[in-house]
């Protein structure tokens, strides 16, 4: 069991809603995905305002929760908005915080992201922002009060899976007392299951599962790397080792040739 | 002997006007039934950017697209050979290009086109990369690009407005009964009803696109935005796609100097003119593919919601008297030939190619 705000689910997969090839082939990807969580983008579409009816109403149909996000917002203050217009619409003080700093790689701008978040907590948000795996971004991030982090693994949509595997790595050893999720750049289920054997509590998909050949049997993949990842982390990784070291004595050389421990 | 069967088409789209052109060839008596004025370009159909790509659109639809826009392929050839008129319209291939820092995307494509495509009908030559040379010589205008390049020899495009008003024309010719602003209240089986009176056919077709929503409650409109350009000293023979990792964009000719850039491509009915960010994009994707167009007009724009189904395919929802042919998404002028002839066999009772079976819902009559 998975407690995300105050939620209680069975899968630590929360999916994207974009890039699928169509409505159909995302709902039967989600489907099979098990996640309980959808994340859809309000920027250009909209339920009543904007004419999106039709595709609210299909992503209601899958009877998950939804996160909103303010994906291709550039300041706190249009991300400010369009949260607020986000809870009036869905009625969910859930909001993933997307305040972008770079337009190619869809960095996220930190001192925008803090701000918005400030204001966004202060007002009743159950706020998720999407950061970099910077530790003190994290920690600016959690003094103003969010509970649930999303650092990035990679840029989004790039695949690359971790980039700066010491930094999220130390970041889940130093920040254990909010939920952390990793939050776009995942490629391959083999990422997805590494950053949670170090510990992350969830991982957040789109590209990946959308634009692989077969969407849908790719989000299983995903779903059972993510399962794969979390019993490995409670079971406990065996620590590396940097070299072999036999467990028993070994039968076929003679004792007197075995090499002496060096240490 | 097909004399006394009267049909009615409903809908001016190239949907209805194609099929009704063909039912006038097939010797069916045709009346059409539309909501637009007689000279309106107010369409969806007249927004299209008209390429006839059976391979570059694959990757937004299902398995079973590139077969059906190959079967497309020898059609529109015969409808040109037919349909008097001019029209700019071309078959030297298209051109699928990415900059060098997306060569992922290219090869993503790739990988879909061959997933999705069945019975190995993606034959040898039919999907050429490119080297910067081989493009210079198809494109003398794209001498200068970096990037990769991937040539369609079999797809090509026709220019939409030119071919709407030429199968206006020759059905007008034909004696084809035109009935403009047309505000049908309801279609049954054999059945057209209007505000005030009704009539009976041997035959209803439905192809209203996004006005039959009533009788299709799983068809939703998928807003597309483009822009028309014209320049002079430019001259690009083929259709081409820019693969970008966000951006879908394509710049098709249009004939005298006129290209249309397109299209976006978002899940709403929205009919508010352009937005910002939209042209933004355009521009500035074309813009990184031919700096030389930066003093070009921007004519006018162009926005239209394109009638879709969950899976993105077409569909013919057939009873006895009526068929409903809709869905036809980012396909209308690559798909339209084939389900006008799907239409026609079906209404003859001849069976279908085993493949396009699936595109068909057969509805109970009550």
């Amino acid at each position: 069991m998975f407690e995300l705000a105050g939620q209680s689910l069975q899968s630590r997969l929360i999916m994207g809603t974009a890039l699928f090839p169509s409505p159909q082939v995302l709902c039967d990807s989600i489907k099979r995905s098990g996640a309980e969580v959808v994340t859809v983008a309000l920027k250009r579409q909209q339920p009543n305002a904007k004419g999106g009816q039709h595709f609210w109403d299909m992503i209601k149909s899958l009877n998950c929760h939804l996160l909103p996000n303010t994906a291709g917002c550039r300041t706190a203050k249009e991300a400010i908005t369009l949260a607020q217009l986000a809870r009036e619409l869905f009625g969910t003080h859930w909001i993933k915080l997307e305040v972008i700093g770079d337009d190619y790689n869809l960095q996220p701008d930190p001192f925008e992201l803090v701000s918005a978040a400030k204001t966004l907590v202060q007002q009743g948000f159950e706020v998720f922002p999407y950061c970099t795996e910077d530790y003190v971004l994290c920690r600016r991030l959690q003094e103003v009060g969010c509970k649930i982090l999303m650092p990035w693994a990679a840029p989004i949509g790039s695949g690359k899976g971790p980039v700066n595997w010491y930094g999220l790595t130390s970041l889940r050893q130093r920040i254990t007392d909010v939920t952390l999720i990793v939050d776009a750049g995942i490629g391959a289920p083999s990422h997805a299951c590494q950053v949670m054997q170090l510990g992350y509590d969830g991982v957040l998909l789109n590209s990946a599962v959308a634009l692989a050949q077969q969407p849908d049997m790719m989000a299983e993949a995903f779903a059972k790397s993510i399962e794969a990842g979390r019993l490995a982390y409670i079971a406990g990784l065996m620590p590396e080792r940097e070299m072999a070291s036999p467990s028993t004595p070994l039968v076929d050389t003679p004792f007197w040739q075995q090499q002496e421990k060096t240490t | 002997m097909n004399g006394a069967m009267k049909t009615a088409v409903v809908g001016a789209g190239i949907m209805g006007r194609l099929l009704a052109w063909r039912l006038c060839q097939a010797g069916y008596a045709v009346t059409i039934y539309d909501n637009n004025p007689l000279q309106s370009t107010s369409a969806c159909s007249f927004a299209a950017a008209g390429m006839l790509s059976p391979f570059a659109e694959v990757e937004s639809s299902g398995s079973g697209m590139v077969e059906l826009g190959l079967a497309a392929m020898p059609l529109w050839q015969a409808i040109w050979q037919q349909l008097s008129g001019d029209y700019a319209r071309g078959r030297a291939g298209s051109l699928l290009l990415g900059h060098a820092q997306d060569a992922s995307e290219l090869e993503r494509f790739l990988g879909i086109l061959y997933a999705r495509s069945t019975n190995l009908s993606v034959k040898p030559g039919e999907v050429q990369l490119l080297d910067h040379e081989g493009l210079a010589e198809l494109e003398p205008t794209l001498a200068g690009f970096s990037g990769r390049a991937i040539c369609f020899p079999r797809e090509g495009y026709v220019d939409p407005v030119g071919v709407m008003g030429a199968l206006q024309e020759n059905l007008l010719a034909k004696k084809v009964t035109w009935l403009a602003n047309a505000a049908v209240t309801s279609l049954t089986p054999g059945r057209v009803r209007l505000a005030s009176s009704q009539h009976t056919y041997d035959w209803v077709f439905d192809c209203r696109g996004l006005g039959a929503k009533e009788s299709m409650p799983a068809l939703r409109g998928v807003r597309g935005e483009a822009v028309l350009l014209q320049t002079a000293d430019f001259s690009l023979a083929r259709p081409l796609r820019l693969l970008h990792p966000r951006y879908r964009c394509y710049f098709v000719p249009r004939g005298n100097g006129r290209y249309v850039l397109g299209a976006s491509e978002i899940e709403s009915d929205d009919m508010r003119p352009v937005t910002v960010r939209s042209l933004l994009e355009l521009l500035s994707a074309l813009y990184s593919v031919f700096p030389e167009l930066a003093e070009a007009s921007v004519v006018s724009t162009m926005v239209h919601c394109r009638p879709a189904l969950p899976d993105n395919m077409p569909r013919l929802q057939v009873q006895q008297g009526l068929m409903a042919i809709n869905g036809l998404y980012r396909h209308g002028y690559l798909l339209a030939p084939v389900l006008a002839d799907m239409a026609l066999d079906l209404m003859a009772g001849l069976a279908l190619v085993p493949a396009f079976q699936s595109l068909v819902v057969q509805m109970e009559t009550l």
